[in-house]
């Protein structure tokens, strides 16, 4: 408490133990109790400049169930060594400029890596950053961070992974129209130049969920699961620092079983939010790049009856560049007037399959498709359509039946099994294009949930959740 | 600190605080401490002065009181700690740590400042307090320091300095307990751990 500095972990050459842990720790601080030579005086006060800071190595570190508050910045993470940390279960508040920033323009060991999950980042509800001079000179110390702006996670160059996460601006009652800035200092959920993976997180009133740096010819990065709600952009591709990158990079994101929802009215709200942003980039595409993988993508867009006079879906502010987009053919008709064609291209795939509503994102997220898609009464692709049955028993041990169809004429079906936790694929089992069920071995599986997703010609049709004891 | 003051006049004295003004501050709230020992952090006396010969006048003069939040002189039966090395030596097997046989809730002063902790396991009783100089840092070398249920503070209006637990330590751990939980407070670098060469080195802070 009101310490400078609370923690430092400079484990430049040799790693954390795994019998090490900082849990159920408070990080504050308050002005009015720290001491000289940062004590308040006149005009000017001082909050902890960084409560924890780590050099190198802890990934075998509980850090977990920590409540971190009122300072410059949550965790600094420093260049030297190899910075590895894992975040479970944190709380993080009135971090003025940072939760948790990777300080330096530096591309560190690929081995570095960055996690977090199950942990709440409450933005500051200040209308400007505090008015003391602490604020500038941490900025200028900083490749990282933006005079004027509050970052949840800026990890940089860091590989990051970041999981069941809220990002939220608690209090919006000021906002009378998305142009958030002009209440108070531009809040960003995650800044990352190396986002790996952003999985079931809540994005709640930002100016930007997701400011992604996405680095030429990047095909790495899958942000899946996530709720973007009255936020100012939700997903924003924005320009490559320094200039040494290439001037219009291009790159490929996979974005799938998102939301991105306006959330406010416009009578309570005016101004335009948008889901998926493209600031700058040459060519974006937004798909699966994975040889074979599934390229339509399945988010939710939701602008609440206003039309683009309050909401895009998809918008390109480049003229000279595009963006791509794969969708179900019946939901990109839905789409096309939420966006700036014929900057966003809207793509389906060879013959694009229309989109059979409760048959995507199913057991993934409560984010996704179904919330929203019209049912496609009378298409194609309802007559004959894709099934996949709950398992039985479930829970269950050993064994699970799972009963499914395959319309006719497909040339190949099988069953992806993904685990709960983290989404790894734990088998890929091909199963009978003709036959009604499968017996699924589960032999090895550790008790917990998975996901189990029938694939059918390439292509996810649904998904079912799977409990083992 | 604290500022005593005379007035020295001549003449019919009307002294006040005649006039006592709390002067309002800008920015952060006031220091606590001060508001809880003071009644003001500013006050202005007003003093008029009656000649035998012409006009009365006045002259004022504002009075700022420091905090006064040095515990070595506000708590009670303090141990002062006056070596800055503090280790196992086999033939003074009573000297190594300086906080063996002192109850819970013994107040600490390292009254040397800076203090090395060497070859040894030191934990203070639960429920004490470390009081620290400004700057004074505890350095562990070849030892581990233990602090369930312990505060380390600043002793007076400046921040001390940090534990620093060397490449050759074996760890520091905290925790609470019962409802007593461990304070670190007032640092300016807090608990700082270098790399673990020793395996027996901990980081436990709960």
């Amino acid at each position: 408490m009101h310490n400078y500095q609370s923690l430092a972990m400079n484990f430049v050459t040799v790693p954390a133990h795994n019998t090490d842990f900082v849990k159920n720790c408070r990080f504050d601080s308050d002005p009015a109790l720290l001491k000289a030579p940062y004590k308040a005086t006149g005009s000017d006060y001082w909050f902890s400049q960084q409560h924890v800071s780590l050099r190198g190595d802890a990934g075998l570190l509980t850090f977990a169930a920590n409540s971190l508050q009122h300072a410059m910045l949550g965790i600094a993470l420093l260049k030297d060594g190899l910075p590895v940390l894992k975040v479970d279960s944190c709380q993080f508040g009135e971090l003025y400029l940072a939760g948790i920033v990777f300080n330096d323009d530096y591309h560190p060991d690929p081995n570095a890596r960055l996690t977090v999950q199950n942990s709440h980042f409450t933005f500051p509800a200040g209308t400007a950053l505090p008015p003391t001079s602490q604020v500038a000179l941490t900025v200028g110390s900083s490749f990282t961070l933006n005079t004027n702006e509050t970052v949840g996670l800026a990890p940089l160059f860091m590989p990051t992974v970041v999981t069941n996460t809220v990002f939220e601006q608690p209090s919006t009652a000021l906002y009378n129209t998305f142009h958030y800035t002009d209440y108070r200092p531009r809040q960003v959920g995650i800044a990352s130049h190396k986002l790996t993976q952003a999985f079931d997180n809540t994005f709640q009133g930002l100016a930007i969920g997701i400011a992604h740096r996405l680095r030429d010819g990047d095909t790495n990065t899958e942000v899946r699961g996530n709720g973007f709600t009255a936020c100012e952009k939700g997903y924003d591709l924005v320009p490559v620092e320094p200039a040494s990158n290439p001037a219009t990079p291009t790159g490929t994101a996979y974005l799938s079983c998102n939301s991105f929802v306006r959330g406010v009215n416009a009578a309570t709200r005016s101004g335009v939010s948008y889901g998926i942003y493209n600031e700058s980039y040459s060519k974006v595409t937004l798909a699966n790049p994975a040889p074979g993988g599934d390229l339509i993508l399945k988010n939710l867009f939701d602008d609440m009856g206003t039309g683009t006079a309050g909401f895009y879906a998809l918008y390109n502010a480049n003229s000279s560049t595009s963006l791509t987009y794969y969708s179900y053919n019946n939901y990109s008709q839905q789409l096309l007037p939420l966006t700036n064609a014929p900057r966003v291209q809207l793509s389906g795939i060879g013959p694009a399959p229309n989109y059979v509503n409760g048959t995507a994102c199913v057991g993934i997220s409560l984010n996704g498709l179904q919330r929203t898609a019209v049912p496609t009464t009378g298409s194609p692709a309802t007559a004959d359509a894709p099934q996949l049955e709950q398992n039985a028993p479930n829970p269950t041990q050993g064994t699970a039946s799972i009963a499914y169809h395959v319309p006719k004429g497909a040339q190949t079906a099988s069953l992806l099994v993904r685990r709960g936790l983290d989404g790894r694929l734990m088998t890929s089992l091909p199963v009978g294009v003709a036959a009604s069920h499968c017996e699924m071995k589960l032999a090895g599986y550790p008790a917990g949930t998975y996901f189990y997703t029938l694939v059918v010609d390439g292509l996810p049709v649904a998904t079912r959740r799977l409990v083992v004891e | 600190m604290e500022h005593f003051f005379t007035l020295l006049f001549i003449g019919v004295l009307s002294f006040g605080p005649a006039h006592a003004q709390l002067l309002s501050r800008s920015g952060p709230p006031v220091d606590p401490c001060q508001a809880s020992l003071l009644a003001s952090q500013a006050t202005t006396y007003t003093v008029t002065v009656t000649p035998p010969s012409g006009p009365a006048f006045q002259k004022s003069v504002t009075v700022t009181v420091e905090a006064h939040c040095c515990q070595q002189t506000t708590a009670k039966n303090i141990v002062e700690l006056t070596s800055n090395y503090y280790g196992y030596n086999p033939s003074l097997p009573n000297t190594g740590d300086p906080f063996r046989d002192y109850p819970p809730g013994t107040y600490f002063h390292l009254a040397a400042g800076t203090v090395t902790l060497d070859n040894n396991m030191f934990q203070p009783p639960t429920g004490s307090v470390l009081l620290m100089d400004a700057g004074a840092d505890l350095v562990l070398t070849d030892a581990r320091l233990v602090l369930n249920g312990v505060t380390i503070t600043a002793a007076c209006d400046e921040m001390w300095g940090r534990v620093h637990e060397l490449n050759n330590g074996h760890g520091i751990v905290a925790g609470p307990v019962q409802a007593l939980r461990p304070r670190l407070m007032h640092s300016l670098g807090g608990l700082v751990q270098e790399d673990k060469l020793l395996n027996s080195s901990r980081l436990q802070l709960s």
